[in-house]
């Protein structure tokens, strides 16, 4: 969120008759007319113009004033020639276009690249850009091998660049207030014993290259594809990608290590492709037993890639509540019965939460108390404001995690996910790819195995 | 969206149907995240929490709508507003028995009154939202369906694909091309208690909203009350763009049959307008073709 700095704008705010216009197209003062005027801007190279390319050039850096984009990458002509074409049409700048990574890197003068390319290129990229000077942020997951994600983590390391890995949760705001507030802060749910996530999905997509792509199968196999198919479809093979369970699953179990504040020591994973018959698995199932500050927990974790029905979401209990937190719609805080209701009025009355869909301030009397009629929905609460945190972001999680990166590199934050925490969340999921790949097991992870 | 969508393809391979089918819902489901209010961190929900004095650079989607919102408010007079989500809310708390019939009413007046207090600026020229006073919440319901079908129409025509229809909820259709060589145009039905009529169509969007589902008293923006009665049992619009047919079905709905003859006659995006009065059906500006050159509208 950016507040008015401006103190024209202050003044027309406090001095404005234009209270009550309601909803009009118009602005109600004078200001730049794009965001891509900053001086210190962060002259960014998008790497990989496929579907997260694309939200990255048009929806995610738009939103970021400080960061410009100078070029973008994909070895599929049409891809990037697209890319270009659109940003040139809705922003009014010509961005340079390259199949080959290398030729960007030399020709064009970048602070920083972001990479949205197949899991399997994360490492030979992002290792030589940070050799070469430039900071990267890098969408997950760090690879589709452990050895391959620890050489990132050591490369940022030795190199003093930066790395981000693009776990987004980790800048979205609710997340980080549920851990900085209502975890780290007011200990709302006592000890959390487990976890539970899901990732429900009806079908496991298989794309199709548009009429206008066109192939060169030599081309292809230049970078490591060896079909069109592969391309496209990358994460359906194990030497491209790192599965289920890096996809989707590792998303969630971070968010296991976040609020729980440690990293399993023991996993029990199995999974098949007994659905959809690709190379990875398409169902999963895994246990994940942790020592936590407060106690053991226990983390369960499951995706099916057959049907959506009950959504993708993450669910923690604790001693005294419960919540399910997620991106989508399925967002909830319960408190346990013998928790009496006087002590969560504080988290009320601080306007972190809010009950019955924040209707109650409607109501003439206590909760409850609103006369005799039909039957109350179940008492649950929803986060209300997020307050008393180091920063709202107040944008999308995917333009908020690029942004606290691009911020970071101009020296104005700290990174919200460097590549060491995200190797230490990472070592979990590969231990499970390792047993899903096995046809089940349980790997003890050493603690050492964490450490960069 | 809460609704059921469901896309028919025509003259294009299984496979390739089938990777355009998957690449729109899974841009439904983007829509969904961005529009959708009933998600805590979609756009509109974010919009709905700012601040006085705090601004917003928007998703592209997100703007577009919402000028169109706009222009759809400034047609109708207020029937269609879509900053009407906290008396939705108030509403239904009182169906679920969290406030009763006397704070129902209280708060509908308190959310009237601050709604009339609440100003918001959209940035004609760049994606941006400037919250001068806060006061109203966003709920697209009215128009988000229909943006959603313009948005895959843009994604099949990124694909190549031209012959197609959509339906959003069945209450919105976008029709493009033919269903197959030697038709020029889909079939479609609709009806009255007494009329029945054969539409030939294509390239067109075709909205119907309707009091069969949801009863007679109609909530009024222009109010904050279920205060509206319409005449009509069953109103459709027709119009090139399916987020104004949707967002026109909703305004239309309240206004009379002379202010819709005049919108029809006034506004290009309306391609034409039937609705059910007295078990009758009546259609407005359906001979007038010259309104929209690609509208190929038949009866």
């Amino acid at each position: 969120m950016r507040n008015s700095s401006n103190p024209n704008r202050r003044k027309f705010i406090r001095t404005s008759s234009a209270i009550g216009a309601g909803l009009v197209l118009g602005r109600p003062f004078e200001l730049r007319a794009t965001p891509f005027s900053f001086n210190d801007k962060v002259r960014l190279g998008v790497v990989g113009c496929g579907g997260r390319g694309r939200g990255v050039i048009f929806s995610n850096i738009p939103k970021i004033p400080s960061a410009h984009l100078v070029a973008v990458c994909d070895i599929i002509p049409s891809r990037r020639e697209n890319a270009v074409a659109r940003f040139k049409e809705e922003y009014g700048i010509t961005v340079q276009s390259y199949e080959d990574f290398y030729d960007m890197l030399e020709k064009e003068e970048l602070d920083a690249i972001v990479l949205t390319t197949p899991d399997f290129w994360h490492m030979q990229h992002a290792v030589d850009a940070m050799e070469a000077g430039l900071h990267v942020y890098c969408e997950k997951a760090m690879s589709n091998n452990i050895e391959d994600a620890r050489k990132m983590a050591e490369g940022m390391k030795r190199t003093g660049k930066l790395l981000q890995i693009g776990r987004q949760r980790r800048s979205n705001d609710r997340y980080r207030f549920t851990h900085q507030v209502l975890l780290e802060k007011e200990n709302m749910f006592g000890r959390l014993t487990h976890a539970i996530g899901q990732w429900n999905r009806s079908r496991i997509w298989t794309q199709q290259p548009n009429k206008q792509d066109k192939f060169n199968i030599k081309q292809l196999e230049r970078y490591g594809f060896e079909t069109v198919a592969q391309d496209y479809n990358w994460r359906n093979y194990k030497a491209l990608g790192g599965g289920v369970v890096s996809d989707l699953g590792s998303h969630q179990i971070d968010i296991f290590n976040w609020f729980l504040g440690a990293y399993p020591h023991t996993v029990y994973a199995t999974g098949n492709n007994s659905y959809f018959k690709h190379e990875q698995a398409d169902t999963m199932a895994t246990i994940l037993e942790y020592d936590t500050p407060k106690g053991p927990a226990i983390g369960i974790y499951e995706n099916i890639s057959n049907s959506r029905a009950i959504g993708v979401y993450e669910r923690f209990v604790g001693d005294d509540g419960a919540f399910i937190i997620s991106e989508g719609k399925d967002n909830k805080i319960y408190r346990e019965s013998r928790v009496k209701a006087k002590r969560w009025q504080r988290y009320i009355n601080a306007g972190y939460i809010s009950n019955l869909a924040d209707m109650q301030k409607y109501q003439e009397e206590e909760a409850g108390d609103s006369g005799i009629k039909e039957t109350a929905p179940q008492f649950s609460y929803d986060i209300k404001n997020m307050v008393d945190m180091d920063r709202v972001y107040n944008l999308q999680s995917h333009t908020a995690h690029l942004y606290n990166f691009v911020e970071t590199v101009r020296g104005e934050e700290t990174l919200n996910y460097d590549a060491i925490t995200s190797y230490k969340s990472e070592v979990c999921i590969y231990k499970i790819h390792e047993a899903i790949n096995a046809n089940g097991g349980r790997i003890v992870i050493d603690p050492s195995e964490y450490e960069v | 969206m809460a609704t059921r969508f469901q896309l028919t393809i025509a003259a294009e391979s299984e496979d390739y149907a089938t990777g355009a089918a998957d690449r729109c819902f899974a841009r439904l489901d983007y829509l969904e995240q961005t529009l959708s209010r009933f998600i805590p961190d979609s756009e509109i929900s974010r919009i709905n929490r700012l601040n006085a004095g705090q601004e917003l650079l928007l998703e592209r989607e997100t703007w577009e709508v919402l000028r169109q919102a706009i222009e759809v408010q400034a047609w109708t007079g207020g029937t269609f507003d879509v900053g009407v989500a906290e008396h939705v809310d108030i509403f239904r708390a009182g169906k679920q028995g969290i406030l009763n019939a006397y704070e129902v009413e209280r708060g509908l007046t308190q959310t009237q009154a601050t709604k009339a207090a609440a100003s918001l600026y959209i940035d004609p020229e760049y994606p941006r939202l400037y919250c001068v006073q806060p006061g109203m919440r966003f709920d697209l319901g009215g128009i988000g369906k229909g943006y959603a079908l313009d948005q895959l129409g843009k994604l099949l025509a990124e694909m190549e694909i031209n012959n197609y229809t959509i339906s959003a909820g069945d209450s919105t259709l976008l029709i493009r091309g033919v269903p197959n060589p030697e038709r020029s145009n889909w079939h479609f039905t609709i009806a009255s208690a007494q009329d029945k009529h054969l539409l030939k169509l294509t390239d067109i969007a075709v909205s119907a909203s309707g009091t069969f589902h949801q009863g007679h008293h109609i909530f009024d923006p222009r109010t904050g009350r279920n205060s509206g009665v319409s005449q009509y049992d069953r109103l459709w619009v027709a119009s090139p763009i399916a987020a104004y047919s949707d967002a026109l079905s909703t305004g239309l709905f309240l206004l009379t049959p002379t202010e819709i003859a005049k919108l029809v006659h006034q506004l290009a995006e309306i391609s034409w307008v039937a609705y059910s009065l007295a078990g009758k059906l009546t259609f407005v500006g359906i001979d007038d073709v010259s309104l929209d050159q690609k509208s190929k509208t038949e009866l």
